[in-house]
């Protein structure tokens, strides 16, 4: 009897021990996944030194924004008198520009996306989870904004208010959560037919707590993944408009105006554009190396 | 008499980041022309794995080793075209999910048309008449209608039939059918097997049929290989193994099965514990810790394979000292 | 024996577009068309019958998961069918279901403890967290997890160990009544028979009433006291377990009692199979008169033109067929 007394209270320890034991979340394997793709790590690293370096970048250098040097206008890159990436036609440090620059570009990438996933998500959300008429009205909706082209609805908000940095943060926001919206809804639906969400309705749970419970972590994982792909459009779409003159307005500056400015002294002074045209092309690849180590992260097919 | 096809030392691995999975580990049979053998296991015991790794479809991360002799020839070491060419004329597979197998786009006539052109380049009408052959033989209904339409306008079972008729159109010496009434249900499974027992009759052909599902092979086989995590447990002739089942998992697949015929208002004596984890196999047996006779030496030592009459071969300590 | 459940003529419509854009039309496909049983206290009731037959949706219907067209489901003299979201919401708790593909019915990024408890905040959200603790650990036990798997999440375990914590989120209201949709039909052969004798343990021990809903005789003649055969939506036959198996009366249940293979060569091989021919029809283009009669052997001119009424054939035995007799 002591032999099997002993035994079984061996056993029980083993189980308390055991209970103390955390399972592995999907979030903690996605992230551990992650961790070990090289490429999005270096994105991620990549990244940080431009973001932190559009925070201390401008503080490093003893030049301004403002500061407009006549006896150096037009200089290539060069240690001399601290104008590391060298100055453009008017005197202006470029190393000042491009970190004055990266902030504001990525600002606005990141500004837009923020507007266009929370108006996305809400609406994807409400659309495919309530689905029938509802869907249908909400979807044709975003199909005839979507049939506008961007640049057109830009003009129009540009001639009633003026050139303005908000504006471009509301214009772009105001087109990208189109395409948000229908990725949340797709991923919404497919959710909502998974024998999970059925086994919650049998079981009675409330229809707030499904959507918070059940649809929204199973339904977040794309939507991050898309996020990071946004940011970088966002960014190039601001380019593009601030290379039209439509964008960001003097002295304050953005890569696309550079990379605009550059572009007329490129037989003179190069640099003027590989400058901001290289920080823009490494922040792109970085979004993307990210958004695509997420994707292979969070793939449930890995599961 | 030479066997018709033989596996020696069959081993296949999978490398995924968690470690190397043994899915199936020296693997070793041999099949003589005319009969059927039945593989018998679980998921994950190895039984598909086998002849996908033998028919070179594993998966990019799989490896083989070991010998597969086809009529003399290793399929292990042919390349592609070789191999391709030896799949679909003497050597054919049907696979549980028929419908995949079918290319959606085409005609399923022109499907079975194709695999006569291209392997036995025969002509058109010589292979029409040989589809029209096979069709009738497998009796299926409206033959010329059902060769002009598509593979979704064909329910599950009529999308098996094509498969098993395009399995005979070459002839194959040896057919392999992977679970092929799995997807089905009762009453069409009856139509598909009752189909397998005519061509056992009528051809020469060796047919392997893998399968979960021991009453299938009781109809059907003449031998039967029972797998265990990725390894034969037991082997012998059909009558013997369901009259006298030496290993304890194949004993405990037999109790544990609810059947018809059985007296009513039996426990079934499941068996308890889970299947084994490929990646973390025991150093011992794979089957020690859900076994209702192991000892030690069990979790220690892996029993090897032992004749204990003639065809009749298993794998376990208790039957060694006894 | 009191009479828990009363289905009386339930039907499940869906109605399915149809033509081109010109010639739209709506058709209904009947899922369900008719049928009526009744489940008695701590009594199984085995649903049979093939892929298409109806036997899936008819469990929903039962739970209000999917709105019945028509008919009148009688839960405790209740009929829950008029009933507000809300008020069926609260009768949930005397009423479960078990899902066949046990890895889709939890969801991935809940632990196991999380699973099981969300029934329980669901129907008395003022439960303390120390009692939900409690009855989990109790409900886990009887299924026969161990404690060490609270935390952990569904894709740790294999199929068999899922249905049971699935089984365990059913049984923590301690319900009346579950509805198993093919609970075994997706886990090996070594793993059905343990969940089969969990059930058959818990049925016992709470006083469960089950409705199993499958489409393997074997198991279903097992495991329950009583059987319903299905085929395209309409009740074939209804017995009890020992009459139906003994003497089947209608054609398709004979069928489909002669189409399960036995384990065992000598009567595997020596018995009389009937071999249906053909395949299930369309449920929205059923056959007129006796739906099954396109494949059965003893159809005759009077099935083409007379639906089959169920028929007593005594003992509790209720028939369609024209021919029974």
């Amino acid at each position: 009897m002591a032999f099997f007394q002993a035994q079984r209270d061996a056993q029980i320890q083993l189980m308390d021990a055991a209970a103390r034991v955390r399972g592995r979340s999907l979030w903690k394997d996605a992230a551990e996944r992650f961790a070990r793709n090289k490429a999005a790590m270096t994105g991620v690293v990549a990244l940080s030194i431009i973001a932190i370096m559009s925070i201390i970048g401008p503080m490093i250098s003893p030049h301004t924004l403002e500061d407009l040097a006549w006896d150096a206008i037009g200089l290539p890159p060069t240690f001399e008198n601290s104008h590391w990436f060298g100055t453009d036609d008017t005197g202006r440090d470029m190393w000042v520009l491009t970190w004055y620059g990266a902030r504001v570009s990525l600002t606005i990438g990141v500004m837009t996306t923020v507007i266009a996933l929370s108006i996305g998500v809400a609406y994807g959300a409400t659309a495919g989870y309530l689905g029938g008429r509802i869907d249908n009205a909400m979807m044709r909706f975003v199909d005839v904004i979507y049939a506008l082209p961007l640049l057109f609805f830009i003009i129009i908000l540009v001639t009633i208010f003026g050139r303005n940095i908000f504006l471009v943060f509301v214009a772009i926001g105001c087109v990208e959560w189109l395409t948000m919206a229908r990725i949340v809804r797709g991923q919404t639906l497919s959710v909502k037919r998974k024998e999970y969400i059925e086994a919650a309705l049998a079981a009675g749970v409330k229809t707030p707590t499904i959507v918070k419970r059940h649809v929204i972590p199973n339904v977040i994982g794309p939507v991050i993944v898309y996020v990071t792909l946004l940011v970088p459009t966002n960014i190039l779409v601001e380019s593009y408009l601030s290379f039209l003159g439509l964008g960001v307005q003097e002295p304050l500056t953005s890569w696309g105006v550079l990379i605009s400015r550059g572009a007329n002294a490129l037989e003179t002074a190069p640099w003027l554009l590989l400058i901001p045209a290289t920080c823009l092309a490494i922040t792109m690849f970085c979004f993307n190396f990210i958004g695509d180590g997420l994707r292979d992260a969070l793939d449930p097919k890995d599961r | 008499m030479n066997p018709i096809f033989s596996l020696e030392n069959l081993n296949v691995r999978f490398a995924t980041k968690e470690g190397e999975v043994a899915a199936v580990s020296d693997l070793s049979f041999s099949l003589q022309r005319g009969e059927c053998l039945g593989i018998v296991g679980e998921s994950g015991s190895g039984k598909s794995q086998t002849f996908l790794a033998t028919m070179g479809l594993l998966a990019a991360n799989g490896s083989t080793t070991g010998r597969a002799l086809f009529q003399g020839q290793d399929l292990l070491k042919l390349d592609r075209d070789a191999l391709n060419k030896i799949r679909g004329d003497r050597l054919a597979m049907i696979f549980q999910d028929s419908g995949t197998s079918l290319t959606p786009h085409m005609k399923v006539g022109d499907q079975l048309m194709e695999v006569l052109t291209t392997h036995k380049g025969l002509s058109v009408e010589a292979a029409r008449k040989r589809i029209l052959e096979v069709m009738e033989s497998i009796r299926i209904p409206e033959v010329d209608k059902r060769l002009s339409q598509y593979p979704h306008e064909f329910s599950g079972g009529m999308r098996q039939r094509v498969m098993i008729a395009m399995a005979l159109l070459c002839e194959p010496d040896l057919l392999i059918a992977d679970e092929p009434t799995t997807a089905l249900d009762v009453t069409v499974q009856a139509q598909i097997l009752q189909l397998f027992k005519a061509l056992k009759h009528h051809t020469n052909s060796a047919i392997v049929l893998i399968t979960h599902d021991l009453g299938v092979v009781a109809g059907l086989c003449d031998r039967v290989i029972v797998m265990y995590g990725g390894r034969v447990v037991e082997e012998g002739a059909v009558a013997d193994i369901f009259a006298r089942p030496k290993h304890p998992y194949t004993k405990g697949l037999l109790n544990c099965m609810p059947r018809l015929d059985q007296d009513l208002d039996t426990e079934l004596q499941a068996i308890p514990g889970q299947p084994p984890n490929l990646q973390k196999l025991p150093p011992g047996c794979a089957f020690a810790d859900r076994c209702a006779v192991v000892t030690d030496r069990c979790k220690t030592e892996r029993p090897v394979l032992r004749d204990y009459a003639p065809g009749e071969r298993a794998a376990c300590h208790a039957l060694e000292a006894a | 024996m009191s009479t828990v459940l009363k289905v009386e003529n339930l039907k499940v419509h869906f109605p399915i577009k149809t033509g081109g854009v010109l010639k739209r039309r709506m058709v209904p496909l009947k899922a369900v068309d008719g049928v009526s049983f009744e489940v008695n206290a701590g009594e199984c009731l085995g649903v049979v019958g093939e892929s298409g037959c109806g036997k899936s949706t008819l469990g929903r219907a039962v739970l209000q998961l999917i709105k019945p067209t028509s008919g009148r489901v009688l839960w405790l003299g209740e009929d829950l069918c008029g009933l507000s979201p809300e008020h069926m919401r609260q009768k949930r708790r005397d009423l479960q279901l078990v899902f066949q593909d046990p890895l889709a019915s939890l969801n991935p990024r809940l632990t196991v403890a999380e699973i099981i408890r969300e029934p329980l905040y669901a129907a008395e959200p003022d439960l303390g967290r120390d009692e939900a603790d409690r009855r989990i650990d109790e409900m886990m036990a009887a299924v026969g997890l161990l404690p060490e798997m609270r935390n952990r999440y569904p894709h740790e375990f294999s199929g068999g160990q899922c249905q049971r914590i699935a089984i365990a989120r059913a049984m923590v209201l301690k319900p009346k009544l579950i509805i198993c949709d093919e609970p075994v039909s997706a886990l090996d052969v070594s793993i059905q028979a343990q969940v089969i004798n969990l059930l058959r343990k818990l049925q016992r021990d709470y006083g469960l009433s089950l409705i199993f809903i499958s489409h393997d005789l074997s198991v279903v003649r097992h495991l329950c006291q009583r059987v319903m055969v299905l085929y395209l939506g309409h009740m074939m036959e209804l017995a009890t377990r020992d009459d139906l198996f003994a003497k089947p009366l209608h054609p398709y249940t004979q069928a489909l009692i002669s189409a399960v293979p036995i384990p065992d060569p000598a009567k595997e091989r020596d018995k009389e199979i009937i071999v249906l021919s053909g395949d299930l029809p369309s449920p929205m283009n059923p056959p007129s008169g006796c739906v099954f009669r396109t494949r059965c052997p003893k159809a005759t001119t009077k099935c083409i033109k007379d639906v089959p009424m169920p028929e007593d054939a005594g003992n509790i035995h209720t028939v369609a067929c024209h021919h029974w007799r």
